[in-house]
């Protein structure tokens, strides 16, 4: 048995990866329909593949999770390798894990703590801008700005949480669109950023002098030109979705959880709601910030048409698709939501009216996302012993008195 | 059970393995192609697809020509007018070995975001749209651009307006886009060196849609003119509103809102006396154009090759020249084109020390009757009507 | 001039009000933010052109009372559009958590703003919408108010009324009062649900459609992505003045409209930043008074 279950799961890993590349590879629609059906005919197969003994699906990737990690880790550095060919591809992969990023930030206000900030590109706005503005013109390295932008959009994240820790709900929502449109709007009318023509010549990562978005060579190995920033912001999501799982498991995500059940009971324990609501927004805006900050390094040039009201809908909705409240969900919406509309971009026009047209049909079908939220495990009730058995978990949604 | 689970994991793992390896095209080269990139969507869309037709005319007409031993291409990519959509379309031109050059892009910030790709691929990029005068000025030798910026366009209408119509006191109304900001600079730089006065300076975005009460404090100021920087839907709401609130400026702009949209959405009336200018020469008064025209309308594109569709077809015949003299090779191509001597539509260009095309023609017009008249034909030019 | 860009003030605030007593109904009764109700009124002026040009060909020349009904017709056709909306998309969430509502009438406003521009010919371009009121102006001592300023701000003001007698003073509006204030109550007491939800957006989605018909009739230009920036500010309006409250769109609405109008009047350069002030006035509003000027004060009972 334990032999099985860790090459079942590589196996599913490289079958998995295999059909994605090939699916962004293939230059012809029909055989990218023909890898994308595949490929989710594949998903569904192996989530029965590795089921646990009782049938659940998936539930090898849990119990053997070093073997799940540790594979996805290896094939994901070994990502720029097969995508040689396609240097577009590989920064699409690039923009896909900015999204991820973001996506994780943004889940720690959404998914755990339920609350609905449609403004968020705004504070990914001031991570890039403030990361530009000191590495162009300060001359401060962009390892350094990197940091102080993700700081900057913490600072504001809080700054704005702070009155709007007291509305709730909808008032919430209103309050982050209307500041995500006053930093889009300051944007454009302060000539001192550029203005409607945004900042260009932003300098890139570089390690001793070999800028990241050049052609590198390792060994004698020749990376595409984007493999540089895709190792990075492999690594940045690394480091974050770490640090958002942890928080998770611990006292701050059940606080989180607590406020989204019943924020009222919540504040009836003894939890300090508003601190607790500053830290989602001061966290979330964090990974947010670094992550427009990371872009702007990367792309070089941002404008103020980089972080419309839009873009914020769309990375609620890789939230919300991919599963709320559930780090790996976020990632896998943030993923897919990048690759499916650049993909058909042969339908070019039609790309936005088919995303309203899959929000809403994924809504209908799957209103919890692609993956369901994380059932918390509390106490493992010992059974009397009999055998071999193992204890079965008690499981709870929150610890939230109803 | 586990057997099976292998061979079957072997053999997909296989067949991609083989899906992968990149095929390497082999012998003489048959296909070249030459990448478009521009709006095709969104709401520049209608510059964005005349210039495509007239850079898909240029190819077609490669092609039949029979003067090339291969094959010519187009791969057309939409820039959406948005930076990282265009940066995106770049690196998928850069990224296929048949292409050779590239020609793009109408917004300057999509502009500036791919000519770092271009550069960094050392594949020569001719821009037939964009105008914000330091896309050339990055010293890259790929960029080259065969529409005048808006200082050269600009400078010749604050010229015309401030000089020759001495109209003094100027009221700027500018929309808040990269290309609204940037020619409400060329106005006011400009035309502060003719000796004008600016009143005032005020934004307004795209899409609004009521100026009543910009209009009504700009009333209060007593401007002898009014200069827009910005398109055609809020121009001509800009110039309805203010004849209806009775401000007695003239009114001028520059290429964006010469449209004959303008005219319609403004009414005739309230147009009358509109003054703009445009970069070009009317095509149907040189020979030239005028061929352009029948072939353009007999090759039957949906969309009309609006004002920079023989910019594109420009640009286009430059690549094509280029390649003719030096072969589909890149790096020859960005010298080639840097050194060329075109015959084009307009006349004959050649590029500066910065990439920037010399043939600056432009042409002035103002809204007589219900349509756009050259300025030299028209009645106010003769003195039989007056602008204010 | 102060008179002038009052009057100013008061017409955009007519248009922003239009919009936002619809936001209002949905709100109030079901507590919905529609973020698709721009599209209606987007939806509602297309669909009027379409009408002027498959019935009467041209839109000059025409004598006004044709235009009028068409539009009528248009208006009554998004009104069935809206209903549509909420049977196909939107009533399997009623019982999700309000997020997921919200995100699909976001969603389905994306379908409706592409759908219409890429359907209706050159449609990312903006289109020339008739005027349907007479030109001329009425003399008000030394000021002259323009029949079509007058037109707005009359019907502005009699929807607004209306909304209010036909929610507090009929029977329906007392069935839709019902569902708002406890459902299940209410179908204890034997109301229809589906019906009457279906009612509520028939209205609100007509009174969305009627803004939209007199926003390019009064504009004369009208946009396929209009719907969007008159939804936030319709919202915005709504929230400032109370949502739940018809007369509360009505002041909220011009409030806003006395901010922008005053920005621009007043700030040299003041008119880039007017949804500037806008906003941040409704920031403001929202963390200190949250349920707005004329909301009701509720209290939450735990």
């Amino acid at each position: 048995m334990s032999l099985t279950a860790p090459f079942r799961i590589l196996a599913l890993e490289v079958v998995i990866l295999g059909l994605t590349v090939a699916f962004l590879l293939t230059e012809r629609l029909m055989l990218s329909a023909l890898w994308l059906g595949v490929g989710i005919l594949a998903a569904v197969g192996a989530s029965r593949w590795t089921a646990g003994e009782d049938g659940t699906p998936w539930a090898l990737l849990a119990t053997h999770r070093g073997w799940a990690v540790g594979g996805l880790v290896v094939l994901l550095l070994a990502v720029p390798l097969l995508l040689r060919s396609s240097p577009y591809w590989l920064f699409v992969l690039v923009l896909a894990g900015v999204h991820a990023l973001m996506a994780v930030g943004l889940n720690v206000q959404v998914g755990s703590a339920d609350m609905v900030n449609l403004g968020f590109a705004g504070f990914t706005a001031i991570g890039a801008y403030t990361s530009a503005i000191l590495s162009r013109g300060l001359g401060l390295s962009p390892w350094l700005s990197l940091w102080i932008g993700g700081l900057a959009a913490a600072a504001v994240g809080v700054a704005v949480g702070l009155p709007a820790a007291r509305t709730r709900g909808y008032s919430f929502s209103l309050v982050t669109i209307a500041f995500g449109i006053i930093v889009y709007l300051s944007l454009i009318n302060l000539p001192a950023v550029g203005g409607p023509s945004g900042l260009g010549s932003i300098p890139p990562f570089s390690i001793g002098g070999t800028s990241l978005r050049s052609a590198l060579s390792v060994a004698d190995l020749h990376l595409p030109p984007q493999a540089g920033s895709y190792y990075l912001v492999l690594g940045l999501l690394a480091l974050a979705v770490t640090s958002a799982l942890r928080l998770h498991r611990s006292v701050p995500g059940l606080v989180w959880n607590a406020l989204r059940e019943d924020e009222i009971a919540t504040k009836v324990l003894g939890v300090d709601v508003v601190r607790a609501k500053l830290w989602a927004m001061g966290l979330g805006t964090f990974f947010g910030g670094i992550a427009g900050a990371f872009y702007a390094h990367t792309v070089g040039f941002i404008a103020p048409d980089n972080f419309t009201f839009l873009h914020s809908v769309m990375l609620v909705s890789m939230v919300i698709l991919g599963g709320a409240d559930n780090v790996a969900g976020v990632l896998l919406g943030a993923v897919v939501l990048t690759i499916i509309p650049e993909k058909f971009r042969a339908f070019q026009d039609y790309r936005l009216l088919l995303y309203g047209v899959v929000l809403v049909v994924m809504l209908h079908l799957r209103p919890q996302g692609l993956l369901p939220r994380v059932v918390r495990t509390y106490a493992s009730v010992p059974r009397r012993p009999e055998g071999a058995r193992r204890p079965e978990p008690v499981a709870a949604d929150t610890v939230a008195v109803r | 059970m586990l057997r099976r689970g292998f061979l079957v994991s072997l053999i997909l793992i296989g067949v991609l393995a083989l899906g992968l390896v990149p095929g390497t095209p082999a012998g003489p080269v048959e296909v070249v192609k030459i990448a478009f990139l521009g709006p095709l969507t969104g709401p520049n869309a209608p510059q964005g697809l005349g210039a495509r037709n007239a850079f898909d005319l240029a190819i077609r007409q490669a092609n039949a020509s029979g003067r090339f031993p291969y094959r010519i291409e187009g791969l057309v990519l939409d820039d959406a007018s948005d930076p990282a959509t265009g940066r995106a379309a770049a690196l998928k031109a850069v990224s296929d070995p048949a292409v050779v050059a590239a020609t793009g892009h109408w917004n300057s910030p999509v502009a500036f975001a791919t000519i770092e790709v271009f550069h960094e691929y050392r594949t020569p990029i001719i821009i037939w749209g964009a105008i914000h005068p330091d896309i050339t000025r990055r010293g890259y030798p790929e960029v080259t651009r065969v529409a005048p910026t808006a200082e050269q366009e600009t400078a010749v209408g604050a010229r015309w307006v401030v000089r020759d119509l001495r109209l003094r006191r100027w009221s700027v109304v500018h929309d808040t886009t990269a290309y609204g900001t940037f020619t409400r600079d060329a106005f006011v730089g400009t035309a502060r060196g003719f000796g004008a006065e600016i009143l005032s300076v005020d934004g307004i975005n795209v899409g609004d849609r009521d100026f009543s009460a910009v209009l009504t404090r700009i009333r209060s100021l007593n401007p002898e003119g009014l200069f827009f920087g910005g398109v055609v839907t809020e121009g001509a709401l800009l110039r309805a509103q203010m004849v209806r609130l009775r401000i007695p400026a003239a009114f001028f702009s520059i290429s964006g809102i010469f449209d004959d949209k303008f005219i319609e959405v403004a009414t005739a009336a309230a147009a009358e006396g509109t003054l703009a200018i445009k970069p070009g020469v009317p095509l149907e008064r040189i020979p030239t154009g005028r061929r352009f025209i029948e072939e353009y309308r007999r090759a039957g594109y949906r969309e009309p090759y609006g004002a920079y569709g023989p910019y594109a077809y420009d640009a286009t015949g430059i690549i094509l020249d280029a390649l003719r003299q030096v072969g589909p090779d890149r790096a020859k191509l960005v010298d080639a084109i840097r050194n060329i001597r075109y015959r084009g539509i307009l006349g004959e260009i050649t590029f500066d020390r910065e990439g920037q095309t010399r043939l600056v023609a432009v042409t002035r017009y103002v809204v007589q009757d219900g349509k756009w008249t050259v300025w030299e034909d028209s009645e106010y030019a003769k003195g039989k009507r007056k602008i204010r | 001039m102060i008179v002038e860009q009052t009057l100013n003030a008061l017409l955009l605030g007519a248009m922003y009000a239009l919009v936002a007593v619809g936001f209002t109904l949905f709100f109030g009764v079901l507590d919905l933010v529609n973020f698709a109700h721009g599209e209606m009124a987007m939806l509602a002026a297309f669909t009027a052109l379409s009408l002027f040009g498959l019935a009467l060909g041209r839109t000059t020349d025409v004598p006004t009372g044709s235009l009028w009904a068409l539009s009528a017709v248009a208006i009554l056709a998004v009104g069935g559009i809206g209903v549509l909306t909420e049977r196909v998309a939107l009533r399997r969430l009623r019982a999700a958590p309000a997020l997921l509502m919200l995100l699909a009438t976001v969603g389905v406003s994306i379908v409706f703003r592409e759908a219409v521009r890429l359907l209706y010919p050159a449609g990312s371009n903006p289109q020339v919408f008739p005027s349907l009121f007479p030109k001329g102006t009425v003399h008000l001592g030394p000021f002259g108010v323009p029949y079509d300023t007058l037109a707005i701000l009359g019907v502005g003001w009699l929807l607004i009324v209306a909304a209010d007698r036909f929610i507090n003073r009929t029977r329906i509006g007392a069935m839709i009062r019902a569902v708002a204030q406890d459902r299940e109550a209410a179908l204890m007491m034997g109301i229809d649900l589906d019906r009457t939800i279906a009612t509520t957006f028939f209205l609100g989605s007509s009174l969305g459609a009627v803004a939209g018909i007199l926003n390019g009739a009064f504009y004369g230009i009208v946009r396929f992505d209009m719907g969007l920036l008159l939804a936030i500010k319709g919202f915005s309006a709504a929230v400032v003045g109370g949502l739940g409250s018809f007369y509360g769109a009505l002041v909220g609405s011009l409030v806003l409209a006395a901010v922008e109008t005053l920005t621009v009047a007043a700030l040299p350069g003041g008119s880039q930043l007017r949804d500037v002030t806008s906003f941040l006035v409704v920031i403001g509003f929202l963390v200190f008074r949250p349920n707005g000027i004329l909301g009701e004060r509720s209290v939450e009972k735990v």
